[in-house]
């Protein structure tokens, strides 16, 4: 019997202790995102998704010079080149890439190819969500991937936070 | 004294022969100075400065003579004040060259790159020789870090400014070296590019018309030691380290030149030329280089084709092949073997035409073979077997104390790369050239001595040549003895041939011909080159032979007879007896020849016909006929050409870059190429079809490559001994192991292969003696009135393949009727107005064209363009006819 | 016009006698006749060695000694060629143009008596395409009445030497003044020059033995055939004997072409014949042969005007073509209009002349605009010094000198146009973005 009662004093100490636990968290902030409904928040330097910039006034920026394809160290990247004509312009030089294609499967965002880019067109920019329902749509063509490319589900970290987070790493 | 002197480079000790250039002395100890405006086949110029080196020689006393020597009994070095220039100086006994080990020179080096670099826009990610470029790899390695030069005072010039409608320059980016300024003079001999204006403004320019009109621009590209040549159909067409090289074999002409495919994703983006230097050396033609794109053309058949109906639907390789099996056989057990025949064009490999040959012979039982089908049947040689070219002969070496007979060739269009070679030693090695020809060649600028004869007299003009070195006395008598049979009939018979009416019927002078016989005869080496314009006659041949022999001009390098051949296999297709009267390596077929293309494409000729790479329907209206009374047609082709429309089967074949297999070329030589792509669909490589059809009409062999086919063909074929694939595709030591595309321009690193070359009757000790043979050459043609209709070949062509290549076909003329000026005017013509050739019967309509190399009685037409019109007035086996020509 | 120096002048005779370009005249002055005496009485091998004994040394700006060069053409080579290079184009020089304006038949008789020298019966006279007016007027007309009267053409006097004289005009390019551009140019050729061996000597114009010689140096050849050696010799000094024609041009009062005795001190020039500069003021440096000499300070105005001496003081004597800067003058902007000359007239076959020239031209430019640093003062020196040596031919080489003098004689003026300001750390380039 008292040992029962014991058990039942103990019992409650221990589900006050778990239920203080959940009362504590209850009326902190969650830690969980509503991704999709709610955009994520990552931080600028996030390698995510590749991006082809433009210049403003539109023209591309890439040349198609394959840098890109020469420094990657999975042979992800496929370069085709042509030669820009006056009634066809698609960037300022002589040549375009008029093929660009990423294998985004075979991607490790390293971000060598955006350090080997002479004209920083090919830029890690931050979105992750990558998923296909099929393999080939994984091979990303120029059409993809150049700019625009703003999803709504993913916002930057201010500056504010970032320097709020200086801490980060430290404890 | 000897010839050798011996001096040090970087503390380095050579020894090389006198009057060798310090750069080069360097290349062989692997010393690389650098470059830009040496080329190791051009004559030095010493404009770019970048080869700027510390020359010091010893010091003489002036009143002993002798070696100033100092403490230690060391020759004591002066060197000169200012650096030299290695690429325009010669080494001599004792000197001293500071390449790396001098300050001074790497500093002045650097400078010279550093100048470069002002005036180079850098923009290498977007220039297609980033990534071979030598100002690149020599700004890595010798350059100055960064450059002080304000970017803002670039100067800047057009980028796109074409020279021809073939090569692109940007101006910005040449540093005026020359290479192909000099290129064009010095090899090509068609000085169409000059360096204009002077200073910072001095650019290239080309006012020839067309722009940059030379058969051989491309190889400017190459030489070209930064991105500024670039050919309209490469531009951006891959980065240097993207493509695969696989090296391979022009398929064009007979010259067998060496090439590399550029290939990247399954397609072919450029050639490049191979070094090899027995054939090719550094260079290819336009034909060659921009020919290439019939390979990847979406025209290109897939698979297989059954005619049902009026249709030609797909089949399987099985459907095809079994209908094809099941056919034949019956029309051979209805009719008989010889009921049955092949023609195989002079574009298959030897592995191809040796299985083609076997199927044929073995298998149906049949001698109905030929490759001679249109223009393969202007030229016929059996003269290689006995007196072809020895064995190691080298154009490209041969100079003072060679005389080349060049006989009814136009070498610029027939064989553009043997020009090259035979014009260069003619200009710059000192070979004494005859060019004998029924008109005005290119080869005459450059030559020493101008043989024009009437057209139809080339067999005269060899016996006369002949019978003029015997009554000269200048037979090599020894040689002649002990390796030729008949000196004495010969003799008679040229006495009875009356050697006297040669000048006559040639229009030559005696003199002349005499002058010309001596220079052959009295050479130390002696090469023949004869032509499609010469004739087809066997007596023409014959002469030549003879006069090989007689002046001992055979059975050694450097000596001997090339037939310009047409196709790229033309002389592979000899060799493997592709012929109804002879086996594989000339052997005689003993009894029941079979019949010629020409007979087998008569109505009635045969029932059954096999024809692989040809295209026998374009080119007469009979053989159109022929072609449909047939019982059964099968067409292995690339295209769907107007041969396999008519077709109860087409084979789909792989190309010349889709596989592997091997070449023969004028001189013999045979070559191995690799498979640089994919083939379309479900093409098969020619022998594979023949094996399949042979193995439907029960056969059972078991090659499993073109490897296989060449192991069984050097047991069967004693020509081809020890030619099997490991032997032809060995690699030869590159005498120069370091990057030698700063001198020489081509980075890409690939098989380097020689070939090897058959041995002639001739050049055997051991064969029976060679008889001596006279023909009596038939009789000159007709009084007719009317011109002569010559039909010549032009490189190019109106063929299918070359059709595929966007970037020539301005290059390619329409039909036309050359004629001379005067006779233009008797006829009251002008270019453009057309008019009608008619002989016999038949007449065509054609504009004509006044060409001054044309001689007054001739009429020009090229044979070879679309539609092959002067084949329908000269006949596949005649060269020349009368014709008439009159205002239309 | 009187010149004290000289009683009588040597080449520019004209200034003695008047109408001396018509060949009556000149006949009555000696006229034609040292080419009669060289003909009838010396051996070609004796005008040869007359020459070479009186020491006449090209006055084209090298000073090779004549005698020596002619000397070096192969006897058995044949045909051989004179060419006379009247291609005078360094600024401020404008004395051979004097001599066939004025005195031309002396210059013509002493072509003749060059190629009866080496052996020649061909002779080109090479002018730049300025002297279209000369050289289809008085040159073309002077060489008529030579034919004319039987000094040019078949047999010349009787003897069996015949010569045929033609005028050659270029297009006006400085680079053409260099012997073997001239031959290229010549021959129909781009004018570049060749690189050497061979000299022209043995295989120059169509790969024959070529003799080149100035026009001034060949002038001179006939009073020597004429009157000897040692007449010649009183003229001048030892190493450098005769006189020479000065062309004196800049900042002086009397600008003009000036015979003297060589070894005159440039002071002389100056102040006696030049008439002293314009205004009184000082003299602050002296280009003794144009654009392509390096700059003598106003200490050396007392350097004498020979051959040895000038190179001695730092300077050359060239073709004796002096410009005269005063104080009033910018050394930068002096050298900056020297450096532009060149850039202009770089033929553009070595990388080291066409791209130095014009490197040094924007470098200049930079200066002169006031934006140049301290850096780019170096930097002149370093891209000078970068083309001393390495340049094909001495196009390149001219730059040098001048360009040299003037940073070590006025450096401070070069430093004044550098402006401190300038020398802000300026961030790289974006070059790629610039570019495309």
């Amino acid at each position: 019997m008292i040992n029962q009662l014991k058990d039942v004093v103990t019992g409650s100490a221990e589900i006050a202790k778990a239920m203080g636990v959940t009362l504590k968290y209850f009326f902190k902030k969650p830690v969980t995102h509503q991704y999709p409904d709610e955009p994520v928040e990552v931080y600028p330097r996030f390698r995510g998704r590749h991006v082809l910039k433009r210049y403003d006034n539109g023209l591309e920026r890439c040349i198609g010079c394959a840098l890109c394809a020469a420094a990657c160290p999975t042979d992800c990247i496929y370069v085709e080149a042509s030669e820009n004509t006056d009634e066809k312009r698609y960037s300022p030089g002589e040549r375009y890439a008029s093929t660009y294609d990423i294998n985004m499967l075979r991607c490790i965002f390293c971000g060598y190819c955006a350090e080997a880019c002479p004209t920083e067109a090919i830029v890690l920019e931050h979105d992750f969500a990558l998923a296909e329902y099929n393999r080939w749509d994984a091979i990303y063509p120029k059409e993809r991937l150049l700019e625009p490319h703003d999803p709504d589900y993913i916002v930057l970290r201010s500056d504010e936070e970032f320097k709020l987070s200086e801490t980060w790493g430290k404890k | 004294m000897s010839d050798n002197v011996t001096l040090t480079i970087d503390g380095v000790q050579v020894t090389v022969p006198k009057g060798t250039l310090i750069v080069e002395a360097a290349k062989q100890i692997e010393n690389e100075i650098p470059v830009f405006c040496y080329h190791g086949k051009m004559d030095p110029v010493g404009m770019c400065r970048m080869c700027l080196v510390e020359v010091g020689q010893p010091a003489i006393d002036r009143g002993t003579g002798k070696p100033e020597l100092d403490e230690d009994g060391n020759p004591v070095v002066r060197f000169f004040p200012k650096p030299m220039t290695a690429c325009t100086t010669t080494v001599s006994e004792g000197m001293v060259v500071k390449v790396d080990t001098s300050e001074a020179a790497v500093d002045d080096r650097k400078a010279v790159l550093e100048f470069l670099l002002t005036s180079h826009p850098l923009d290498c990610p977007v220039c297609d020789k980033g990534g071979e470029c030598p100002l690149q790899d020599l700004t890595i390695r010798h350059g100055p870090g960064n450059s002080r030069f304000d970017y803002e005072d670039k100067q800047h010039f057009p980028k796109r400014y074409p020279l021809g409608d073939l090569i692109v320059l940007d101006m910005e980016r040449c540093i005026i070296c020359a290479r192909c300024v000099r290129f064009q003079q010095e090899i090509a001999f068609d000085p169409v590019l000059a360096i204009e204006n002077r200073g910072r403004r001095a650019h290239i320019v080309s006012y020839s018309k067309p722009g940059f009109d030379s058969h051989y621009s491309g190889n400017t590209t190459d030489v070209c030691p930064v991105g500024a040549l670039t050919t309209r159909d490469f531009r951006f067409g891959a980065r240097a380290w993207e493509m695969t090289n696989v090296p391979s074999l022009c398929n064009h002409c007979g010259v067998g030149c060496n090439t590399v495919l550029g290939t990247r994703a399954g397609t072919i983006r450029r050639i490049m030329p191979r070094q090899n230097e027995a054939v090719n050396e550094l260079w290819i033609c336009d034909k060659g280089r921009f020919g290439h794109h019939f390979n990847g053309s979406p025209d290109r058949l897939t698979t297989p084709l059954i005619r049902k109906g009026e249709e030609l639907v797909e089949a399987t390789w099985d459907e095809a092949l079994s209908l094809i099996g099941e056919k034949f056989g019956a029309i051979k057990s209805a009719n008989g073997a010889d009921s049955l025949g092949g023609i195989a064009g002079a574009r298959l490999t030897n592995e191809d035409l040796y299985v083609f040959q076997k199927l044929f012979r073995e298998i149906i039982g049949t001698n109905n073979i030929d490759h001679r089908v249109g223009l393969s049947a202007a030229l016929e040689d059996e003269t290689a077997f006995t007196v072809g070219v020895g064995v190691g002969t080298d154009l490209g070496s041969v100079g003072k104390g060679t005389t080349i007979l060049n006989i009814g060739a136009d070498l610029d269009q027939d064989a553009p790369i043997l020009y090259l070679r035979v014009a260069g030693a003619s200009v710059k090695r000192g070979a004494h050239v005859i060019n004998a020809g029924g008109r005005r060649t290119k080869l005459d600028a450059q030559v020493q001595t101008t043989l024009r004869y009437n057209y139809g007299s080339a067999a005269r003009l060899a016996l006369g040549l002949l019978a003029s070195v015997v009554s000269q006395g200048l037979v090599a008598k020894e040689w002649a003895d002990s390796r030729t049979s008949g000196m004495a009939d010969l003799e008679k018979a040229l006495k009875n041939f009356g050697a006297d009416k040669v000048a006559e019927a040639t229009g030559l002078t005696t003199n002349a011909i005499d002058a010309a016989a001596k220079a052959f005869a009295e050479a130390e080496n002696g090469i023949i080159i004869f032509g499609l314009e010469a004739g087809n006659d066997p007596a023409l041949r014959a002469a030549l032979e003879a006069l090989a022999l007689a002046t001992g001009h055979a059975g050694k390098p450097n000596n001997g007879v090339i037939a310009v051949l047409p196709h790229a296999n033309s002389r592979g297709a000899i060799d493997m007896g592709i012929l109804p009267d002879r086996l594989p390596g000339y052997k005689p077929v003993e009894s029941n020849a079979g019949l010629s293309a020409v007979e087998m494409l008569t109505a009635g000729g045969v029932k059954g016909l096999l024809i692989a790479a040809a295209d026998p329907a374009v080119e007469s209206e009979s053989y159109k006929q022929a072609l449909q009374q047939l019982d059964f047609l099968v067409v292995q082709e690339l295209f769907l050409t107007e041969t396999a429309q008519m077709a109860d089967v087409v084979l789909p074949a792989k190309g010349n870059a889709e596989r592997d297999g091997s070449y023969t070329n004028l001189e013999r030589r045979v070559q191995t190429f690799d498979m640089g792509v994919p083939a379309p669909g479900k093409a098969w490589a020619d022998w594979l079809i023949f094996t399949g059809i042979a193995g439907q009409l029960g056969a059972d062999w078991a090659y499993a490559s073109a490897d296989g086919v060449m192991a069984e063909i050097t047991q069967r074929v004693p020509l081809y001994a020890g030619m099997d694939f490991k032997n032809l595709t060995a690699p030869i030591s590159l005498q120069r192991k370091t990057e030698h595309y700063i001198y020489e321009g081509m980075s890409f690193t690939t098989d380097i292969r020689e070939g090897i070359q058959w041995a002639t009757v001739a050049e055997s000790d051991s064969a029976p003696k060679i008889p001596l043979r006279f023909i009596e050459p038939a009789k000159a043609s007709s009084q007719e009135q009317g011109l002569t209709l010559v039909a010549p070949r032009m490189l190019y062509d109106g063929g299918r393949l070359l059709a595929e290549a966007d970037v020539v076909n301005a290059h390619i003329l329409e039909p036309q009727l050359m004629l001379s000026r005067s006779d233009a005017q008797k006829l009251g013509v002008s270019t453009g107005d057309s008019v009608t050739v008619s002989q016999n019967g038949t007449a065509i309509t054609v504009p004509v064209y006044i060409e001054r190399t044309v001689s007054e009685g001739v009429a020009l037409l090229p044979r070879n363009l679309a539609g092959r019109p002067a084949e329908k007035l000269v006949g596949p086996n005649g060269l020349y006819s009368t014709v008439k020509v009159e205002k239309s | 016009m009187a010149n004290p120096l000289l009683k009588e002048h040597v080449l520019l005779r004209h200034r003695d006698i008047e109408d001396i370009h018509k060949i009556d005249v000149y006949l009555a002055h000696d006229g034609y006749r040292a080419l009669e005496k060289g003909l009838k009485e010396m051996t070609p091998d004796d005008v040869t060695n007359v020459v070479k004994a009186s020491g006449l040394r090209g006055r084209g700006g090298a000073g090779f000694p004549t005698g020596v060069k002619w000397g070096f053409i192969p006897k058995n080579l044949n045909p051989k060629y004179v060419v006379v290079n009247a291609d005078e184009s360094e600024p401020g020089t404008f004395k051979d143009r004097e001599i066939m304006e004025s005195n031309p038949h002396q210059f013509i008789e002493g072509v003749i008596l060059c190629a009866y020298a080496v052996g020649a019966e061909t002779c080109y006279i090479y002018g730049r395409g300025e002297f279209w007016t000369l050289f289809h007027g008085r040159m073309q007309e002077a060489i008529d009445e030579a034919y004319e009267k039987g000094f040019l053409g078949k047999n010349i006097f009787d003897t069996d030497f015949s010569c045929d004289m033609y005028l050659h005009l270029g297009a006006g390019a400085y680079i053409c003044g260099e012997e073997t551009a001239l031959l290229n140019s010549l021959e129909g050729l781009m004018g570049q020059p060749r690189s050497r061996p061979p000299f022209p000597a043995v295989a120059g114009l169509y790969a024959k033995p070529t003799v080149v010689n100035n026009v001034e140096t060949l002038a001179n050849v006939t009073p020597i055939v004429l009157h000897g050696a040692d007449w010649y010799r009183q003229f001048g000094t030892e190493k450098s004997p005769g006189t020479k024609i000065c062309s004196l041009s800049g900042r002086v009062n009397r600008p003009g072409n000036y015979e003297v005795p060589l070894g005159t001190p440039i002071r002389y020039l100056i102040e006696e014949l030049g008439g002293g500069i314009i205004d009184g003021k000082a003299v602050k440096a002296i280009l003794p042969a144009g654009a392509s000499s390096s700059n003598m300070g106003a200490d050396k105005i007392d350097t004498p005007m020979d051959y040895e001496s000038m190179a001695a003081a730092g300077g050359m004597l060239g073709s004796a073509s002096f410009i005269i800067l005063d104080e009033t003058i910018n050394a930068v902007w002096a050298a900056e209009k020297n450096v532009k000359f060149f850039k202009h007239e770089s033929c553009g076959k070595c990388s080291p002349c066409r791209e130095g020239t014009f490197w040094l031209t924007s470098v200049y430019r930079k200066l002169r605009e006031g934006y140049g640093t301290k850096q780019d003062v170096e930097l002149i020196e370093t891209i000078i010094n970068q083309m001393e040596g390495n340049c094909f031919c001495l196009l390149g080489e001219f730059v040098v000198p001048g360009v040299r003098t003037s940073l070590e004689l006025f450096r401070n003026e070069y430093e004044s146009l550098a402006s401190e300001e300038n020398e802000v750390d300026q961030p790289q380039k974006d070059l790629i973005h610039t570019f495309f």
